[in-house]
């Protein structure tokens, strides 16, 4: 019997939607968990080791095919750009950075299983991009662009590449650290990219 | 020997330039045995912690075993905060770079990990960054983590040290999910 060799591939998709939790299945949840202080991703105020702050948690998801595929699978994150404000002010810019998780918050296994259930050929990177401990009233504002894509351990990228943004307002208050809605279109997370201004350039 | 002795002046260059400059560039490109032999003489403090973690992150990255134990020793070293965590931009990097590099290292340094938690001169912190050691080394499989180390603890001839192990027992149980939870508590002989 002839054996035919396929390639391997992966289909990256992002999961951050509101009222949903880390997959049971990511070996990386609890690691998760101790640095946000909850398992749900979406719009998230920070407990955990972070202390604070506001914070979009996503899952990205790697289906890989053959979904039967033994081999470990590495995800990799990139920052285009990473604006920062307080306020309206500026006061950061960094361009073209590695942002690949810690292997603590990967799944690079697709076949392993967690809590009773197994990946058959799925893996994870977890993070929470955000804005920190700063308990001075301002408003703080993040708007980030990210590049996303799967390799094998030597190199070979295997999935298309996944652009996705992040943007967010965060102060804190006397109830603690609250998501601001002052701009259109604010808090959200999704895929493509984003304006970078502090309006994100509704005005 | 002359060799022996360029090579010893040239590392303590790299000691005290590191000590005094935060200069990493001599660490660069060495080699793993002088990167370990750089960790193994420097007391860690605000002058030099970014040329320690620069060190720990290699050796890791590397996957360099014999560095195990020096690696184990540094468990409680907290990294300066990067130019993002400074600005105030989340990030979900741990503070502790050996807890990473023992993970990259994998079971292999689990044998020192383990008598850093038994032993009564590690620090609490290292010894909460050693039991994080042993359950992400297990995170494809964390009930077994547990009941590695509940057999450990079985083990464990002392009763300082079994208290220590016991407590580690305890604090090992937040490695695991909801669904892993029961099994684990099982494992840990902490089910009723």
């Amino acid at each position: 019997m002839a054996h035919i060799r396929v390639p391997v591939r992966v289909a990256l998709s992002q999961r951050a939607s509101p009222n949903t939790t880390v997959s049971p299945d990511d070996a990386a949840g609890p690691t998760y968990q101790g640095f946000t202080g909850t398992l749900n991703v979406g719009l998230i105020q920070d407990t955990g080791s972070l202390g604070g702050g506001c914070s979009i948690g996503n899952e990205m998801v790697g289906k890989v095919t053959p979904s039967k595929y033994t081999g470990n699978i590495m995800l990799h994150r990139w920052k285009t750009i990473r604006s920062s404000y307080q306020n309206q002010t500026l006061t950061a810019n960094v361009t073209n950075q590695d942002d690949t998780s810690d292997t603590s918050l990967e799944d690079n296994d697709p076949q392993s299983c967690s809590n009773g259930v197994c990946s058959q050929g799925t893996v994870y990177d977890l993070d929470a991009p955000g804005t920190g401990v700063y308990p001075d009233g301002l408003i703080h504002r993040y708007r980030a662009n990210f590049i996303e894509w799967a390799s094998l351990p030597n190199g070979k990228i295997i999935s298309p590449y996944y652009f996705f943004y992040v943007r967010l307002s965060c102060q804190y208050t006397t109830s603690g650290y609250q998501f601001v809605n002052d701009i259109l279109f604010d808090n959200m997370i999704g895929s493509g990219t984003t304006f970078t201004s502090w309006n994100l350039g509704n005005y | 020997m002359r060799g022996n002795t360029i090579a010893s002046f040239t590392l303590l260059l790299s000691v005290m330039g590191s000590l005094y400059g935060q200069d990493c560039v001599d660490l660069e490109n060495a080699p793993s045995e002088r990167l370990v032999s750089f960790l193994e003489r420097i007391v860690p403090n605000d002058q030099n912690s970014k040329c320690v973690t620069f060190a720990i992150k290699a050796l890791g990255d590397r996957q360099f075993k014999p560095a195990v134990g020096v690696l184990t020793r540094l468990l409680d070293f907290r990294r300066p905060p990067s130019e993002e965590e400074r600005a105030g931009v989340v990030t979900l990097h741990t503070f502790y770079p050996a807890t990473t590099a023992l993970e990259q290292i994998g079971r292999s340094s689990l044998p020192l990990v383990l008598k850093a938690i038994k032993s009564s001169s590690t620090s609490a912190k290292a010894r909460e960054n050693a039991v994080d050691v042993w359950m992400e080394t297990y995170k494809y499989n964390r009930p077994e983590g547990v009941a590695s180390l509940k057999r450990a603890a079985t083990e464990a001839s002392e009763s300082s040290a079994k208290e220590r192990m016991d407590w580690a027992l305890s604090y090992a149980l937040r490695w695991c999910g909801p669904g892993d939870m029961p099994k684990c508590k099982r494992a840990a002989g902490m089910d009723n």
